[in-house]
């Protein structure tokens, strides 16, 4: 092996320990975190919790009681004062004082796809500008380049409207690690847990650690070597420079800590159950290890799977179910960051592609409805315990303050603590803020 | 500039992409085809031009060079001169027999030759089609717009394996009006039909202009401005779909798509008080006609022999495809390109361009046989670059392989199952499988000269199933074929190298390969270390990048 080689042979013959050898995170960790959350620099992070096909509003967090559009579901106190949520989210209303609902949101698509992409980028779709996801330029302005870890992971997103996913003219660099994806059907991970995997980060199937240590270290002496020749005696060519980093990076994610970090069975099974055995609830515990890490931004999705909040019809029954595993998992991931001292610096967005109509179909469900609909947000940098916005006693008017997609996105930046303002440079050299909208001062904590 | 007689005689013949001389041709015959073969190649073939073309080209850059003073690159190597030249010309590395024979070839003129061979490729369309099919339609990974822009592929693939003139080519797609599978009209569906959208893909791609910023403000660094972007836009004001809905809506119900002018219709830009009427860039107007629509307005001006943007347009283009950059930034009308550098000589090969009849394949073979295209980049072989040297042409810049590149040329070391079923005659679009490695392993960097990779695409690369599949000894490939007892290990070691990277391994290459497989090679091992061997090597920097 050339004498310059960056992976020393111990290096080498850690690798070989792939998956073996994983760091113990017993004892140390809570510490850390604990840490963590009592510095005043510690860095922001978000979650967004991604509710794929609509969710119904009016059996959620905008509910009409006693009017005929109201449907089936009784709505309960919370925790806050005047604020009412639906009886099938008993959690959540345990931890109102941390939510804050935005009853009075209006957009312009209702086609699941196009409502997507307007939704997570601000933008309708098609166009000459490939705009990015919010959840990408808000990881890019929140990244931890220490974090060993992919600085975006996006659990179980929808196999439909990629562009709404992307990280468009940011580049690849700030796409989102997916686990659980569509490439992966939910599966049982033992004892009725769903399992999520990132890909991708084992090597392939029938090369054993023994192998797989072989391997990199003859890829590194043929690495070495070009580097070698591309510097000429200087340094190497930024281009090679930057393939070599992030194969080195890659190389590191595969190392036993970071997968630890996506080891959920490394979690005592009553935590795990606590959540909910679902991919939304196991996922969400994902969330909270991640978090925990330093990651700077996890999203869940909860529906992806065929589109789950797109109730045409039996909407009670379905959305009975989803509440249930909402819920549990959204509630749990709360409760356990709060207890960490984590939820003051995660800021947690609750939204769809659209809400449901007002009115009630023949086939007992709910339809598109971009006219009047609610997203929540949570924890950091929000003033929980309200709703903004207000809807009319049968929920076809927006009455108080209606909002804007823009304003949404830029309040969560804000409470995130990113300028929504701030520009990335797109095609043609032409710089884009993060948010178009105005944030909605009365949600910022 | 043209004679009037001139004009007229384009105009009322343009639309059917003829010269006099082949509509008599035509009328003889009887084939009344709305694109005949216009292709110089045929007609009047003279290398003797193309030779003084590449001679001017040489020698403006040492020109150019030694008033900056910088150092030339030594000539590349034949095998990363080959590997080079494949993917830029045919979209693919060459497979192992033709890297061998190129390498072993006497003839002093085999790089001329190789470059010939190239262009009269049906890959040469085919990568040409592919290139141009991201250059207009915006990216988009649905199952509608994939199928949609097949349409446009086809249609593109066809015009460059007959070599249609590039005005023409130009002139036809903006005049277009069908778009199924057949048609380039989806151009317009895929912009939604949106005048800003249109005009800022319309100025870059084919005019060289970026006018992407004056939509919303005057250019920061030029003179373009609002109302020059908005004119200009006008021209598509009057774009509809024959069911007045949006083209996507029409593709998806199985109805072929229909593109038509109205007639009347004006664009009022958003902030403005009242309607801008079309302006070509640059000035002049047009009139109202009740023959030709606005777009055939504008088709009709950019098509001009003279049109000040068009052919440097496509020069400038067709430069950046092979040398990673353009020679200039920014196109002007008066010639004054930014930066100034090598203005003249886009001007000169411009005109050259247009003497050629707009022949795009053969202004690609000059461009492939300079010897600046011939110069060694960083790295593959150890040739000394001078620090600078890249920047200036005296050097190869390193180009990314974009992700079709690399899984055409994957697919040349181990078949790909679906490759080339696809439902639409063959095309190598509608591969499911690579359709996934495409949109995994997109780069964001539209400059080819970066690398726009992430840690996701490499793990995907060194764990992923396609490399898995391409390095699997137990399937059909280049691994399970070296298997065979009859080869040396010395053999083998060569034959994975011109696979993969198109040359013979460096001494200590053939040394640590040759050590691997000795040591963990031996019997029934064999298999998998050639795997390892392999993995290794599509794994490298130098597998991601054109030498």
């Amino acid at each position: 092996m050339p004498s310059q080689a960056r992976l020393s042979r111990r290096d080498m013959m850690r690798l070989s320990g792939l998956g073996l050898v994983g760091a113990s995170c017993t004892g140390w960790f809570p510490q850390m975190a604990a840490a963590a959350a009592a510095d005043p620099g510690r860095r922001r992070q978000a979650i967004l919790l991604w509710m794929s096909g609509g969710p119904s509003q009016m059996d959620t967090f905008d509910m009409k009681p006693g009017h005929a559009n109201g449907g089936e579901f009784k709505e309960i106190q919370t925790k806050a004062p005047g604020l009412r949520f639906c009886e099938h989210l008993p959690q959540l209303a345990e931890q109102a004082d941390r939510l804050a609902v935005i009853r009075s949101l209006k957009t312009k698509e209702g086609d699941h796809e196009r409502a997507t992409h307007l939704a997570r980028t601000g933008q309708s779709p098609g166009g000459v500008v490939q705009y990015p996801s919010i959840a990408c330029s808000v990881s890019k302005e929140l990244e931890a380049p220490r974090v060993a870890l992919p600085q975006y992971v996006s659990v179980g997103p929808p196999r439909f409207a990629p562009a709404a996913f992307s990280p468009g003219f940011l580049g690849p660099r700030f796409a989102p690690a997916v686990v659980g994806g569509d490439a992966q059907p939910a599966t049982d991970g033992g004892e009725g847990f769903a399992e999520l995997k990132l890909d991708n980060l084992s090597p392939q199937p029938g090369v054993d650690p023994e192998r797989q240590a072989r391997r990199m270290e003859l890829w590194n002496t043929m690495q070495q070597g070009f580097l070698g020749r591309s510097a000429g005696g200087a340094e190497p060519q930024p281009v090679h420079d930057a393939h070599d980093s992030l194969y080195r990076q890659a190389i590191e994610l595969m190392r036993g800590d970071a997968r630890t970090a996506f080891d959920l069975s490394q979690e005592p099974a009553k935590v795990r159950e606590s959540y909910g055995k679902g991919r939304f609830g196991q996922g969400c515990l994902l969330a909270r290890r991640l978090i925990e890490r330093g990651v700077p931004f996890v999203e869940v999705a909860l529906g992806a799977e065929g589109l789950g909040w797109d109730t045409h019809d039996d909407i009670f029954n379905q959305v009975k179910g989803l509440c249930g595993q909402l819920d549990t998992g959204w509630g749990a991931l709360m409760r356990e960051l709060g207890e960490r001292g984590l939820l003051e610096t995660t800021t947690i967005l609750w939204m769809g592609e659209f809400g449901r109509t007002p009115t009630i179909n023949s086939m007992g469900g709910r339809d598109h409805w971009p006219n009047g609909w609610s997203c929540v947000m949570a924890g950091g940098g929000v003033a929980g315990g309200q709703a903004f916005g207000k809807t009319s006693a049968g929920g076809e008017a927006i009455e108080e303050d209606p909002v804007a997609i823009g304003d949404v996105l830029a309040t969560f930046c804000q409470a995130v603590g990113v300028d929504p303002t701030s520009e990335n440079v797109g095609v043609g050299g032409r710089p884009f803020p993060i948010a178009e909208g105005t944030p909605i001062d009365r949600l910022l904590a | 500039m043209a004679s009037a007689f001139q004009r007229w005689l384009r105009r009322a013949w343009l639309p059917f992409g003829l010269s006099l001389a082949v509509l008599v041709a035509v009328l003889m015959s009887g084939a009344a085809r709305a694109d005949v073969d216009m292709g110089a190649a045929d007609l009047n073939d003279a290398p003797d031009e193309d030779r003084v073309m590449i001679a001017t080209i040489d020698a403006s850059l040492a020109e150019h060079w030694e008033r900056e003073g910088v150092e030339q690159a030594p000539l590349a190597s034949d095998g990363a001169f080959l590997r080079r030249v494949s993917l830029d010309l045919i979209g693919v590395a060459p497979r192992v027999a033709e890297a061998r024979a190129f390498l072993a070839d006497p003839s002093p003129t085999k790089r001329s030759e190789l470059v010939q061979r190239l262009l009269a490729s049906p890959r040469h369309a085919e990568h040409m089609a592919t290139v141009w099919r991201q250059r207009l339609l915006p990216e988009d990974d649905s199952f509608g717009a994939r199928n949609s822009s097949a349409g446009v592929q086809n249609w593109l693939r066809d015009r460059f394996a007959r070599n249609v003139r590039y005005d023409n080519l130009a002139y036809d797609l903006l005049v277009s009006t069908n778009g199924d599978q057949l048609g380039p009209a989806y151009y317009f569906a895929a912009h939604e039909l949106k005048p800003e959208k249109l005009a800022a893909n319309a100025t870059r791609e084919f005019l060289g202009v970026s006018l992407e910023c004056a939509e919303c403000h005057d250019h920061p660094f030029t003179d373009w401005k609002q109302d020059d972007f908005w004119a200009f836009a006008a021209f598509f004001a009057r774009v509809r779909t024959d069911d007045g809905g949006m083209g996507e809506v029409a593709m998806r119900t199985g109805r072929p798509l229909r593109i038509t002018d109205a007639e009347v219709g004006e664009l009022t830009p958003p902030d403005y008080e009242a309607a801008v009427p079309p302006r070509y860039l640059g000035g002049g107007e047009p009139g109202d006609s009740p023959y030709e629509s606005r777009r055939m307005q504008l088709a009709l001006w950019m098509a001009e022999r003279d049109n000040p943007y068009l052919a440097r347009a496509a020069v400038n283009g067709l430069w950046r495809q092979l040398f990673g950059k353009g020679l200039v930034e920014e196109i002007n009308a008066d010639g004054a390109h930014l930066p100034d550098d090598h203005a003249a000589l886009l001007d000169e090969l411009s005109d050259w361009f247009v003497d050629s009849g707009f022949d795009l394949r053969r202004l690609m073979g000059v461009l492939a046989q300079t010897e600046a295209y011939q110069l060694a980049s960083h790295g593959s072989e150890g040739q000394k670059v001078a620090p600078g040297a890249v920047g200036h042409f005296a050097a190869m810049s390193p180009k990314t392989l974009t992700p079709e590149q690399l899984y055409d040329s994957l697919a040349r070391i181990a078949p790909a199952p679906n490759y080339g079923n696809g439902s639409m005659g063959g095309a190598v679009l509608f591969d499911p499988q690579r359709d996934a490695f495409v949109s995994k392993m997109r780069s964001a960097a539209e400059d080819r000269r970066e690398f726009g990779g992430s840690t996701l695409q490499a793990l995907y690369l060194l764990n992923g199933d396609t490399i898995a599949r391409v390095t699997n000894p137990e399937l059909p490939g280049a691994v399970a074929a070296l298997k065979a007892p009859f080869y040396s290990n010395r053999e083998r070691v060569e034959s994975l190298f011109l696979a993969t990277l198109s040359r013979p391994p460096l001494e200590e290459e053939r040394t640590a390969a040759l050590g691997y497989l000795e040591k963990n090679g031996q019997g029934s091992d064999l298999p998998a270390a050639l795997s390892d061997l392999l993995w290794a090597l599509l794994n490298n920097a130098e597998m991601a990048f054109e030498p």
